[in-house]
């Protein structure tokens, strides 16, 4: 039996171990682990086992390169500078080969060498590709805006003018800029429903303009959207002005019927009996046809009624009526001051209410600073309450935003009458008429030229009148008569000449 | 966190990937040694490029405002191309427009340093031996980068990037007389 002391073998021993099957690492360990059981027979195998084991990793050690042996650790490559061998901890965590810098702090892990390389670290591929991408499709989408300029400058004035409350120059604006878009395929939705929100306010054209609310709605919004609540405004916008305009349809399609068609609304019954019958259309019902298509039956809408009853009761001078139906108009649609406000607004000065008017002509000023109505109903608020001054500069400054309107310019021309500025007023009543000649216009210039004494000028005028079958009216003849001043014509019962 | 962090830069790659590059660009010019110029790393440094602690004044300027500048000049071109179309005028069908726009929100979303820069910033300018001149002249720019660093761990700039996606046709709109001007001055 061999002592268990350190074997030493020779090349031909281990030789012929390597004959014999090696033993698995978990074999050599299971042995190592057994104690004092080997008899001298497994103890001679078991050494052989591990000379065999100890040759073929010899073999193997001596295959390998001195970089594989590094790599798995076998050898550990030691590097040496100046100061001696560097131990591992001091090593560059770059290169691994030399000695940290530690000028650089006591921490720093870095060798000069790679320090210096790392101030000239390459650009990758990538970085350069992204950058030439990003170049050639940013010049595209300036390009892009560029091509578009003008039409987003029509839209920023539009802005521009509705933030002024300017909304029929905002209405044009955009109006040009969807015309621009349009003809180069682009459909500027958000414009769409911006104009149809200033039209649905507005109304500038009455049914026509509630047409074009509806149209300009449907282009913007697709049945899936009309869904959103995101869209919900806009679809009711437009629901309400089919609505109103199929009232006014049925309004129209009844009184051209035969049966109210040949009525004469001057006669008492006749205009009992219409006014009846509007007054029963608040109940029928009205078709409309959603965004999605499907048809729903909706009540007809009060205001448009009443407001058809305002208009006959108008037709007729039947202005007590106007007033109630108009008040009505305004207690069921306060929001819609464009039907409402400077009717209302009339009637209320007309019944000796200036400051109620003057209200109204506040809240159609403060959504749009473009509506005539507005500066009109101040005007001749003022006028009424014998402060013609302020009544000229509410004229000259409707006449600035909207310059050459003709009503303005008679409201203007009453105002002067009222101050006793004759010559004034005669120059802006003929300034408008050779802008628009019209019959309210001639009776204000009648009066101007009676005033200062024309009465060359005040036939001709006479003349005027009777070629458009015009007829002085009865406060314009009273005033001719001497019953009652130029001011108190224009500042007193209705205020006008008519 | 840092998950969501990561993935806003993900979804604005462009942006990352060029805000490393400008800050590996100024790097190499101030001669900053860079350790890790990857883009994406699954860390508070991704879209940012490893370097050295940056000790002058202009160098530590540079990393943090040329980057940024870069790449809010180039949000602001891509807006033009995309926010007016989307957000201006409502045209949802051109998707050469979408591609503007979501290049803009990334380049926007990746315009702030990282929160290190912004230390080493600070630490810079705010030292006992800078004037007090300078300390206020660079405040406005710090409380920015500052803020944004903060905004953007949280992955916040990206929705930050998206709501001034709205709002730049109005602000932008503010210069278009100047432009006008520019123009008919140069057709004359």
């Amino acid at each position: 039996m061999k002592d268990n002391k350190e074997l030493e073998l020779s090349n031909d021993e281990i030789a012929k171990a390597a004959d014999n099957k090696a033993v698995t690492e978990d074999e050599f360990s299971t042995a190592i682990d057994k104690t004092g059981s080997y008899t001298d027979k497994e103890l001679d195998d078991e050494l052989e086992r591990l000379a065999a084991t100890f040759k073929q990793e010899y073999e193997k050690a001596q295959a390998m390169t001195e970089e594989e042996l590094i790599k798995s650790g076998i050898i550990i490559q030691q590097f040496e500078d100046d100061g001696g061998v560097i131990p591992e901890e001091e090593l560059c965590k770059c290169c691994g080969e030399q000695r940290r810098d530690k000028s650089f702090g006591e921490n720093y892990e870095y060798c000069k060498n790679c320090r210096d390389a790392m101030k000239d670290y390459p650009f990758s591929i990538k970085s350069m590709a992204v950058l030439a991408v990003t170049v050639f499709l940013c010049v595209f989408s300036i390009i892009s805006f560029v091509d578009e300029f003008d039409n987003y400058n029509l839209v920023r004035k539009g802005d521009n003018f509705v933030s002024e409350r300017k909304l029929y120059s905002a209405l044009e604006a955009y109006e040009s800029a969807i015309d621009a878009f349009e003809e180069e395929e682009i459909a500027p939705e958000k414009l769409y429903l911006e104009t149809a929100e200033i039209l649905f306010n507005t109304m500038p054209n009455g049914i026509e303009s509630m047409k074009e609310v509806a149209e300009k709605i449907e282009a913007a919004v697709s049945s899936a959207e009309s869904k959103l609540p995101l869209y919900y405004k806009y679809n009711n916008m437009r629901e309400e002005v089919l609505i109103m305009n199929g009232t006014f349809q049925e309004v129209y399609t009844l009184l051209n019927g035969e049966d109210y068609s040949k009525l004469d609304l001057e006669d008492d019954e006749d205009y009992k009996k219409i006014m009846t019958e509007i007054g029963s259309m608040i109940d029928k019902e009205v078709m409309v046809t959603a965004i999605d298509g499907s048809q729903k039956k909706c009540k007809a809408n009060q205001a448009s009624v009443r407001f058809c009853q305002y208009m006959f009761a108008y037709s007729v001078q039947r202005y007590d009526d106007c007033y109630k139906y108009m008040q009505e108009v305004a207690e069921l649609t306060p929001d819609y001051l464009w039907i409402y406000a400077y009717e209302l607004g009339n009637a209320k000065l007309q019944k000796g209410n200036a400051d109620e008017a003057i209200a109204l002509a506040d809240s159609l000023y403060r959504l749009n600073a473009e509506n005539v109505g507005s500066y009109v109903l101040y005007s001749t608020a003022y006028r009424m309450t014998s402060k013609p001054k302020t009544a000229v500069e509410w004229a000259d400054k409707g006449l600035e935003i909207i310059p050459g309107d003709t009503e303005l310019m008679r409201t203007k021309a009453m105002a002067l009458i009222v101050q006793g500025e004759f010559e004034e007023a005669k120059k802006v009543v003929d300034e408008a008429r050779e802008l628009e000649d019209y019959g309210l216009l001639m009776l204000v210039s009648l009066v101007v030229e009676n005033e200062l004494g024309n009465k060359d000028e005040v036939k001709q005028v006479k003349k005027d009148l009777k070629e458009v079958s015009l007829e002085i009216t009865e406060r314009v003849d009273d005033y001719l008569d001497g019953k009652m001043t130029a001011k108190q014509l224009f500042t007193e019962g209705v205020g006008d000449v008519q | 966190m840092i998950n969501l962090y990561v993935a806003t830069r993900v979804i604005t790659f462009p942006g990352t990937v060029l805000r490393a590059f400008w800050e590996h660009l100024i790097c190499r010019l101030c001669s900053i040694p860079a350790e890790d110029i990857r883009a994406f790393k699954v860390s508070e440094l991704c879209g940012h490029v490893e370097h050295e602690l940056v000790k002058k004044k202009s160098h530590s300027f540079l990393i943090c405002f040329i980057p940024f500048l870069l790449n809010f000049i180039l949000a602001c071109c891509f807006f033009l191309g995309g926010s007016y179309r989307i957000a201006y005028i409502g045209d949802f069908k051109s998707v050469l427009a979408w591609v503007y726009l979501w290049l803009g929100i990334s380049f926007a979303s990746n315009c702030v340093p990282s929160f290190e820069d912004v230390l080493s910033f600070k630490d810079v300018f705010y030292s006992k031996d800078t004037k007090i001149i300078v300390k206020i002249a660079v405040a406005p720019f710090y409380a920015l980068i500052y803020g944004f660093s903060i905004l953007e761990r949280m992955g916040l700039t990206v929705v930050i990037a998206v709501l001034f996606s709205v709002v730049f046709p109005q602000v932008f709109n503010k210069i278009f007389p100047a432009i006008i001007f520019l123009v008919q001055s140069f057709q004359n």
